[in-house]
């Protein structure tokens, strides 16, 4: 799943380590997510949202039927 | 954190019950073993196992006395991506496991009946545990 997550981290000029601290997660989670290898749980996904200030919608992109 | 901090110092009471009891079990082999080489083996495991567990009741004092550390423990505790990880990993090597046994037992049946039995048995239990734990997860979720 794409998401906006390195674009917002950058704009708001945040390391991977300050936002992998602010969620409770690895540096390595946080590259995972930005390199869409990795699909946030529900609880991350509200969590990084609501660190980003946007909604999940603004924040993950889902694109239809991934993975069925 | 502070359920965290708990948590660390349960696991550093059973550290050291492991350390007791591997030090009774390796009395006990080095004590009752009727040819003392073969007990050599038995030692150097528990030797081991009391090993690992000092390492880790030092690990876990020093993340009691350092925040950085300790938060540092924490993170890596509740990491949902290193949890799945862990769950693929065990899911992954339960099936490959099971289809070792399943190769060596029917190898075994024509070089030895006894391991060939012993490796059936230990697949039943194996898959009968499997079934029994994943009814149990079945109701309680």
């Amino acid at each position: 799943m794409k998401n906006k997550i390195q674009e917002l981290r950058k704009a708001r000029k945040v390391t991977q380590q300050e936002l992998a601290d602010a969620l409770s997660v690895t540096r390595q989670t946080i590259i995972s997510l930005e390199n869409g290898k990795y699909n946030a749980s529900l609880t991350l996904a509200h969590k990084a949202a609501q660190f980003f200030g946007v909604t999940i919608e603004e924040l993950f992109i889902f694109e239809g039927e991934e993975n069925l | 954190m502070e359920k965290f901090k708990k948590q660390l110092v349960t696991s550093n009471c059973i550290y050291w019950l492991f350390i007791a009891l591997s030090i009774i079990g390796a009395v006990l082999v080095v004590v009752f073993s009727p040819n003392h080489r073969d007990g050599n083996g038995t030692v150097g495991f528990f030797a081991a196992m009391i090993a690992i567990s000092v390492i880790n009741i030092h690990r876990n004092r020093k993340a009691l006395k350092n925040e950085k550390l300790l938060k540092e423990m924490y993170i890596n505790s509740v990491d949902e991506r290193k949890k799945q990880i862990t769950l693929q990993s065990a899911k992954a090597s339960f099936f490959i496991i099971l289809a070792s046994m399943l190769i060596a037992s029917i190898v075994f049946r024509f070089i030895s009946m006894t391991v060939s039995i012993v490796l059936t048995c230990c697949m039943m239990f194996i898959l009968i545990v499997y079934f029994a734990v994943t009814a149990y997860y079945n109701k309680k979720m």
